[in-house]
């Protein structure tokens, strides 16, 4: 009974309390301040038991704003191996997407995926809260 | 007692982008701190340089998010000098409607860091439930809450009409309201006084030694402010104070901050009101003579400063931007000097950081 | 003070040539001085009443560098000093206004011009582990690819 019970359980688990640990990678700030808005009361994420958290250790959601630069590119793959699995990436915005109007500049990698594994790409410049959430919910249906 | 170095950043719940501080300590006093920048360098000024002046419209507006059209006006308002176009007085005072009400939507995202890196979580939630008032005006006039993309070379393309109007006099209102009531609850506040007062100090020697600009400049007894000195766009029509402070400690520049927004709503009310009739824009050609340019504006933190040179092609030969939050994070080592590590929090924030803005 | 008693003062102080004094768009006043003389000419500004250094613009011209040093008091004052393209150098002026040290580190590491006397000569901006030269000068003007992992950059096409 354990084998059937116990997935099940973790999975309902990993679906209602993502926890997530937002990192700008040198992006405008403008996707930043529409992810901090999900906190607030117009948006009000925490009903989906979404809490921002400070740690990596703590967080089970990763998301990213920006054209990664170089000089933040260590930092970024440091903050990612120090999350524990399972763990998933979002990519906020167009910048993370593909590096977005800043692309072709002589210090940015160009695009998250440049660098982790993204789960779910969500463009807009800047991404619009709404669309945000769109993915958030999407990614949570996916999880096994 | 032994020394220990404690990094701050790039990645912390402090800061909202990348940003590395090196604070060592003796104890919990700060002795001293570096500071590295570049994590958001991405080389603006080079990619102005390889894009035509309506690509750079949109290239300049995303230097920052917080700051966004106040950096778009002063690029197009330097093509225009060169181009000595005359923007219609109606596209003048749209400029300045989008301006004021960015100076609101920034001082009040300010006050909500400010008040959850002091732990009064509270006033974060109350402060942008009251941005979201700012940010739907925005959002009807443009369509863009944070980037709005309203200033062309030559003009705005929006219009105002009646709706607009009547939502943005009783949105004013609601405004006027809910930031006095802010005002009210922390001037005279003891734990707000308790965490921010006589600390992060900086005196009218320091101010202008470093040449730092705005709230952080005011808050210490230096008068300065680009409308009122070299008004541009057409702030010499309008009337407005400037609040001055002395104390010049992170107290002062709350205080200060909060008073300028009630000066932003009563300028954006006198807008609508004398808001002149005729059209929004002039064209404009694509080439522009040679010729130098230096344009300044009041950005919601300080002084923002640019040198645009034309060499009568479709690119511009040069672009230097200076942002004012280069000139106060210069100050922040000297602040963070003998304080307690428990009093980092609130200086950082205190000084209203847009890293986006100081690494372009 | 207003601008026009400063620029008779700094006429005075450096025996400049009418030529030397241009007007720019926006209340801008430009004196072209030699590089031998910013520092007395940074000390008659400041013994006038003007504090406010804008900022430092470093750009590169057809055969020279260019630095130019912005004041403001309620009108702009912009000081143009020419440097030579081989071997641009100039002296620091953060003894005299410790506020243009983060605008001289920029023009250095971005342009290459060498400031004498830098309390901090590290680079501001870019990573410290950068190969790739000086990234605003003419000749990386070109579109370049994306940085690879460990590879050096490849200069693009030229423009």
């Amino acid at each position: 009974m354990n084998k059937t019970i116990i997935p099940k359980v973790l999975k309902w688990a990993r679906q209602k309390s993502p926890w997530i640990l937002h990192f700008n990678t040198g992006g405008c700030n403008g996707c930043d301040i529409e992810i901090l808005s999900l906190l607030t009361p117009r948006y009000d994420v925490e009903r989906f038991g979404i809490l921002k958290e400070s740690s990596p250790r703590h967080a089970d959601i990763l998301i990213c704003t920006g054209p990664v630069t170089q000089q933040v590119k260590p930092r970024l793959q440091r903050i990612y191996d120090q999350m524990p699995d399972p763990k998933w990436v979002l990519a906020v915005g167009s910048c993370s997407c593909s590096g977005g109007i800043f692309s072709g500049a002589h210090n940015i990698l160009g695009g998250i995926d440049k660098v982790l594994p993204v789960d779910m790409y969500i463009a807009g410049c800047p991404c619009r809260p709404e669309a945000i959430i769109d993915g958030i919910v999407k990614l949570l249906e996916q999880v096994k | 007692m032994s020394k220990i170095t404690v990094p701050i950043g790039p990645q912390h719940p402090l800061l909202k982008e990348p940003l590395s501080f090196l604070v060592s300590l003796e104890g919990e006093k700060v002795m001293d701190s570096t500071l590295r920048l570049g994590y958001v360098h991405r080389g603006i000024e080079k990619l102005a340089e390889q894009r035509t002046y309506i690509q750079n419209v949109y290239l300049i507006e995303r230097i920052c998010g917080i700051c966004s059209h106040i950096h778009s006006t002063t690029f197009c308002q330097s093509v225009e000098a060169l181009l000595k176009l005359k923007v219609p007085k109606r596209g003048l005072y749209i400029r300045m409607l989008l301006c004021e009400l960015e100076r609101i939507h920034s001082h009040l995202l300010w006050l909500g860091v400010l008040a959850k890196n002091i732990g009064l979580n509270t006033l974060f939630m109350y402060a942008w439930r009251d941005r979201e008032i700012v940010l739907n005006i925005m959002e009807e006039i443009s369509g863009g809450r944070v980037s709005h993309a309203v200033n062309i070379i030559g003009g705005v393309r929006v219009d105002l009409n009646e709706k607009h109007l009547s939502l943005l006099q009783k949105s004013l209102q609601l405004l006027t309201i809910r930031v006095e009531e802010i005002l009210r609850s922390i001037q005279n506040d003891r734990s707000f006084q308790a965490r921010t007062r006589n600390i992060g100090h900086l005196s009218l020697q320091d101010i202008k030694r470093y040449c730092v600009v705005g709230p952080v400049a005011r808050a210490s007894g230096l008068d300065t402010d680009i409308r009122r000195d070299a008004p541009y766009a057409a702030y010499n029509e309008l009337s407005f104070e400037v609040p001055l402070m002395t104390e010049g400690d992170v107290w002062a520049r709350s205080i200060l901050r909060i008073l300028e927004t009630i000066q932003a709503i009563r300028l954006c009310t006198q807008i609508i009101h004398n808001l002149p009739d005729g059209s929004v824009s002039v064209s404009a050609p694509r080439r522009v003579p040679a010729g130098e340019v230096v344009s300044r504006a009041e950005a919601p933190r300080g002084e923002v400063f640019y040198y645009l040179r034309s060499d009568g092609s479709q690119n511009p030969a040069r672009l230097k931007i200076r942002t004012p939050t280069l000139t106060t994070l210069i100050t922040l080592p000297g602040q963070l000097k003998n304080m307690q590590l428990a009093d980092v929090s609130a200086i950082i924030a205190g000084v209203d950081l847009c890293i986006a803005c100081g690494d372009r | 003070m207003n601008i026009e008693k400063v620029v008779n003062k700094l006429q005075d102080a450096l025996n400049l040539d009418k030529s030397s004094i241009k007007l720019m768009p926006m209340i801008e006043t430009e004196i072209t001085i030699s590089k031998q003389q910013i520092f007395l000419a940074v000390r008659t500004i400041l013994k006038s009443g003007i504090w406010h250094l804008s900022a430092i613009t470093c750009q590169q011209l057809e055969d020279d560098f260019n630095l130019l040093y912005h004041f403001w008091i309620s009108g702009g004052l912009t000081l143009r000093i020419e440097l030579d393209e081989k071997n641009p150098q100039i002296d620091s002026i953060c003894s005299l206004i410790p506020g243009a040290e983060y605008y001289e580190r920029e023009a250095r590491e971005m342009f290459g011009v060498e400031f004498l006397g830098l309390p901090n000569p590290i680079p501001l901006l870019l990573p410290d582990d950068w190969q790739n030269g000086y990234p605003m000068r003419k000749k990386e003007q070109s579109r370049q690819e994306k940085p690879k992992d460990d590879e050096s950059q490849q200069k693009g096409q030229s423009s």
